[in-house]
């Protein structure tokens, strides 16, 4: 009885073993999914659905760099970076700006020569010594600057450059600006070549008090393409030269006090004190020669006018092989230095973006590779029950 | 005349493992590398997946096409951490559940039967009526243990668990089974 059942149930279990590989058993024919999957990701809407994907990454990277350049633009528009670009920021440009960018007043020292012996005026807090004007933009008005008889000391400088058809004309018309009654002259003047390769360079010596509108007269001559001025303030060189000029002065006051006062004192004694006023009224003729000097600096502003002829080219063709070589060699560095600086100022001007772009791409990243190797290890199934 | 039987197409002599390489890398011509593994093993994975699917095989082909596509876009960043069939396995089975568990959800919210595909009644349609009787875990066990694509160590490697552990469950199952099919309780 035993033995039958055992024999019905070895029967039973080999049935259902029997069934069940035939409930996993495939018998239609070939069905070549996988070529229908090869389709399904290289097939023409695969492309399409990856172009949308990059097509959107790309415009979403367009939007932020183009936002990035106009942020920084309208930060260079706004002052943010004065002198850092111009339109045309290169060559003699580039050294003029740099020179100019030194300029920048030093109030600091003025102030401790005002602590240590109050001598000095005190210093406007709006005081502004330079101002940079590309082509591009209205010519700003200049900034109000005192003249010495305002305290205050100021050496300045403008760069202007012209283009115009008749290049003589407007040259001869700048030779007529100073006003040689008022002290002013023309410090240099060159003009070469002729027809599109005419240029000249004037350098005028002007009061301060008229730079304004000498510029504005330089304006109507011609088209300007580009324009700078600065100024350098020397107040704190005048008052230290003041401050030691009047402490000589004493000095020497006091020593012909003592020649006098001291009739009866010894002929070495005498010899000995005329030796040091002389030194004291040379040192006094030097500190006043220099001091003059720099009232004259500040008195007359210095403009260097550059005239080309439109559409000419921008320097006098080259005497020699070499000149054109040494030509091509600081043009190539002042481009190079251009671009390196603007490069930098886009790194470390859009730093903040740069670190969040850069945050989301390496989040971006680790996730992609996440799920990517998740995908290619399946887990085991979690069993259900 | 003696006549001349059908050439049969030349074995491929590399592992599943080196064809899964071949195609992601592009190298010896990947195409032909995923057709070799295709076919190899696209037919026990119908059949599995049909099994899983209650004898649905519109339902199998898709989740078979779908694991195919897996390969596609992930082969290159697979890791021989198991077997090229452990894997296709795996996923063809998570598929599957995914799929049932979808269907089970839409019979619920739109009543019984109405959405889930009827098989095609069969000389095994008994067997089906008595395996829907087993919970999930006990008819997946026995579908592995039965398939003719798997070895029992293959089956746990899939599984994710002991061989001791798959025999008992299966024994277990087999009884179930067995007492279903005697008192004919299935519908």
């Amino acid at each position: 009885m035993n033995n039958q059942n055992l024999t019905d149930q070895s029967a039973r279990d080999a049935h259902i073993a029997a069934s069940l590989a035939d409930v996993c058993a495939w018998r239609a024919g070939d069905t070549e999914l996988w070529n229908r999957a090869w389709d399904q990701e290289h097939g023409a809407q695969a492309w399409w659905k990856r172009g949308r994907t990059w097509g959107l990454s790309a415009a979403a990277a367009l939007v932020l760099v183009s936002g990035t350049v106009v942020w920084r633009g309208m930060g260079v528009a706004n002052g943010i970076a004065p002198a850092a670009i111009t339109a045309d920021f290169r060559g003699e440009r580039v050294q003029a700006a740099r020179k100019a960018y030194a300029m920048e007043v030093d109030r600091g020292y003025a102030d401790k020569v005002v602590a240590l012996g109050g001598e000095v005026a005190r210093v406007p807090a709006d005081a502004q010594v330079r101002a940079t004007v590309s082509p591009s933009t209205p010519a700003l008005p200049l900034q109000p600057v005192a003249t010495p008889s305002q305290d205050r000391f100021v050496v300045r400088r403008a760069t202007m450059e012209l283009e115009t058809r008749d290049v003589h004309a407007v040259f001869a018309k700048c030779s007529l600006l100073p006003n040689a009654a008022l002290g002013e002259f023309i410090e240099t003047s060159s003009i070469s070549g002729d027809g599109d390769e005419a240029r000249a360079e004037v350098t005028l010596r002007v009061t301060a008090d008229r730079l304004s509108s000498v510029l504005n007269e330089l304006r109507g001559f011609a088209t300007i393409t580009s324009e700078q001025s600065g100024g350098q303030d020397i107040t704190d060189q005048v008052v230290d030269i003041d401050a030691r000029l009047r402490n000589e002065q004493r000095i020497e006051q006091e020593l012909l006090a003592l020649l006098t006062s001291k009739k009866d004192a010894s002929l070495e004694d005498v010899l000995r004190v005329q030796q040091e006023l002389s030194r004291v009224r040379e040192q006094i003729e030097r500190m006043q020669a220099q001091r003059d000097s720099l009232g004259r600096l500040a008195s007359l502003a210095t403009v260097l006018v550059i005239i080309r002829h439109e559409g000419g080219p921008q320097q006098p063709p080259p005497n020699s092989f070499k000149e054109a070589m040494g030509r091509a060699w600081s043009r190539g560095v002042d481009d190079l230095g251009g671009f390196v600086g603007g490069a930098v100022r886009l790194a470390v001007g859009g730093l903040p973006v740069w670190v969040v772009v850069g945050a989301g791409a390496v989040v971006a990243w680790r996730t992609w590779k996440r799920k990517r190797a998740a995908m290619a290890n399946e887990p085991a199934p979690r069993l259900p029950g | 005349m003696e006549q001349q039987a059908p050439a049969r197409p030349v074995e491929d002599s590399r592992s599943d493992e080196e064809l899964l390489r071949a195609f992601a890398t592009g190298r010896h011509n990947g195409k032909e590398a995923l057709g070799e593994l295709a076919r190899r093993h696209e037919r026990e994975l119908l059949g599995l997946a049909c099994g899983i699917l209650d004898g649905d095989r519109d339902g199998a082909m898709e989740v078979v096409q779908d694991a195919w596509v897996r390969v596609i876009r992930y082969g290159a960043g697979f890791r021989a951490g198991s077997s090229v069939r452990t894997w296709l396995y795996r996923v063809v089975i998570n598929r599957c559940l995914d799929t049932r568990k979808v269907r089970s959800r839409q019979a619920a919210s739109n009543g019984k039967l109405h959405g889930v595909p009827q098989p095609a009644r069969t000389d095994t349609s008994s067997l089906q009526e008595a395996l829907r009787m087993l919970t999930d875990d006990q008819r997946l066990i026995l579908l592995l243990c039965h398939h003719r694509g798997l070895t029992h160590e293959q089956a746990a490697d899939v599984l994710g668990i002991p061989l001791g552990t798959l025999k008992s469950r299966q024994h277990a199952a087999i009884a179930m089974l067995r007492n279903a099919l005697a008192n004919g309780d299935h519908p």
